[in-house]
């Protein structure tokens, strides 16, 4: 029997590839001509085309903490994290290093402040490309999508993770819901070719980067144009962008599970408040810290199953209960196939 | 509460005739290409869109509906197309169906396959074709196609379901091909 999810994805895939080369004139200057045929009216500048139009829409920078974590729910039919999430305020960053549970209450310092998530590449248990979502803090005042951006194409804080995009790759992003896109501008150095040992799995997980960052970034599930003067860019990374590209779904692009607190390399000490998301069998994930092969102040949790999305889940560990020093903090989906496939994702960090 | 209207000021005709075009002018106009099958027509179809929308900018009532509206545009206008050509096509007494491609033809390159397709497209009823254009090309909701189409989400889905099943009748080998 046809599976109909398989079948309409056949279609779509059938329909979108009758057109894919097709490649339409380009009549701005036409259109240009039929919207103002007398001469003495000033044409549309093309320098000002979209960038300039787009800062109009600068109120989409004016996301605080609160904001910016509602942007954690961008997809309108499923989620990485909830708009509610319950750690609005209280992301581990690079500034609070030392945090410990107690200390994380709100405090003036954090006004100035605002939490953004960048989208890192790591593997599932089969060793397929996927997303992990890391939480950074910068200076409230700074646009939206600046700092998203600048942190995509650098080194993530876990090592785990990587990314394809060298810095300056990426420039300008800006959110135009009038448009119905977010635009973003790479450089001329951006290979438009897929790179030599970049398999097609990691490079459209080089892409959902981009789309994860800005959209959390933006607060918003609209498409990403990838624009050069004002016009599509056809490939990058080998993949067709001639098209505004839209959010893979999230158990085909992201973790299964996903540590959102602490950040790694926090020195933490007393009840350590550990946050994150995941999407497992009975909703099951498994928190612990580890240190020689040992597994310390294990405790199983309940995020959640099924739905294109993943659930959040707090646990608390009290780390007064162990030695000082460096551990693995691990949240571990469980497996129910007994093959020992543990989605897991971990940070290290320090016990003071 | 009600949600506020959102008219950016500096957002000009002018500037959304621009930006519109550079994030959506080729999706639009492969959309046509799905709905009328002749490319040139298909430019010109969403060429009198972006017109139209540039002529009406200042009466929309929401900008943030310009996308939808131009949507909406390319549908009405390649439908009043292609209904034009039929009467001109019965005047003249040239009306043809596309002839089937043989199974030779049929997955022989990418070409044939690409061209099975659109012809299958063009074979189904237009309400059949409209929808699946929507639903598998832009990947609409059924209830952004039902508002584009201004029909009831129950007639999408029965509209989806039939042109699916004529698809899948017609286009067997190609489906096999994406597997």
């Amino acid at each position: 029997m046809t599976d109909p999810l398989d079948d309409d994805a056949r279609l779509r895939r059938l329909l979108s590839d009758a057109v894919s080369d097709i490649e339409p004139d380009n009549r701005l200057d036409e259109l240009r001509a039929s919207v103002h045929p007398n001469p003495k009216v000033v044409p549309m500048a093309r320098s000002r085309s979209w960038y300039a139009a787009t800062g109009i829409v600068a109120t989409a920078a004016v996301i605080g903490v609160v904001a910016y974590v509602a942007s954690m729910a961008i997809d309108k039919n499923t989620s990485v994290g909830p708009a509610t999430d319950p750690h609005a305020t209280l992301h581990s960053s690079v500034a609070t290093a030392t945090d410990t549970a107690a200390s994380r209450s709100p405090s003036p310092s954090v006004s100035a402040t605002k939490a953004y998530a960048v989208y890192y590449a790591g593997t599932d248990p089969r060793g397929e490309p996927v997303l992990y979502r890391e939480f950074h803090r910068g200076p409230a005042s700074t646009p939206a999508g600046v700092l998203p951006l600048d942190d995509l194409q650098a080194t993530p804080l876990d090592p785990d993770y990587t990314t394809a995009w060298q810095a300056g790759w990426l420039k300008d992003a800006k959110a135009n819901p009038n448009a119905g896109v977010i635009f973003v501008t790479p450089s001329r150095a951006v290979p438009a070719r897929r790179p030599a040992g970049m398999t097609a799995d990691q490079a459209r997980i080089a892409i959902q980067q981009v789309v994860y960052t800005l959209q959390g970034a933006f607060a918003t599930r609209m498409p990403v144009l990838f624009v050069r003067h004002g016009t599509p860019v056809p490939r990058v990374l080998g993949v067709s962008t001639s098209e505004p590209v839209e959010q893979g779904k999230v158990l085909e692009t992201c973790s299964r599970v996903n540590i959102s607190d602490p950040n790694e390399g926090d020195a933490v000490s007393g009840k350590l408040v550990v946050r994150g998301v995941n999407n497992a069998f009975e909703g099951t994930v498994v928190v612990y810290l580890e240190r020689n092969g040992k597994k310390y102040l294990l405790q199983p949790t309940i995020g959640g199953m099924g739905g294109n999305r993943l659930w959040p889940w707090t646990v608390t560990l009290d780390t007064s209960k162990v030695s000082p020093g460096s551990y693995t903090l691990v949240a571990r989906n469980d497996d129910p196939s007994g093959r020992g496939r543990f989605e897991t994702d971990t940070r290290v960090i320090t016990v003071k | 509460m009600a949600p506020t209207r959102s008219r950016p000021t500096g957002w000009s005709a002018d500037d959304a005739l621009e930006l519109l075009y550079a994030a959506h002018w080729r999706q639009l106009v492969r959309l046509a290409v799905l709905l009328v099958r002749d490319v040139g027509t298909a430019e010109e179809i969403v060429q009198d869109c972006f017109i139209a929308v540039h002529a009406k900018w200042n009466r929309l009532h929401d900008p943030d509906k310009a996308l939808a509206y131009l949507r909406q545009s390319v549908v009405n206008r390649s439908r009043s197309h292609l209904r034009h050509l039929a009467v001109v096509r019965r005047h003249a007494d040239q009306e043809r169906r596309p002839e089937p491609l043989t199974g030779a033809d049929r997955g022989a390159d990418d070409h044939a396959r690409r061209a099975a397709v659109l012809d299958a497209l063009r074979r189904l009823p237009r309400r059949q074709r409209e929808v699946l254009a929507l639903r598998y090309y832009l990947d609409l909701s059924e209830a952004d196609i039902a508002e584009t189409l201004g029909i009831s989400r129950g007639a999408v889905k029965s509209h989806a379901s039939r042109g699916a099943a004529a698809l899948r009748a017609e286009l067997g080998a190609e489906l096999e091909e994406t597997r």
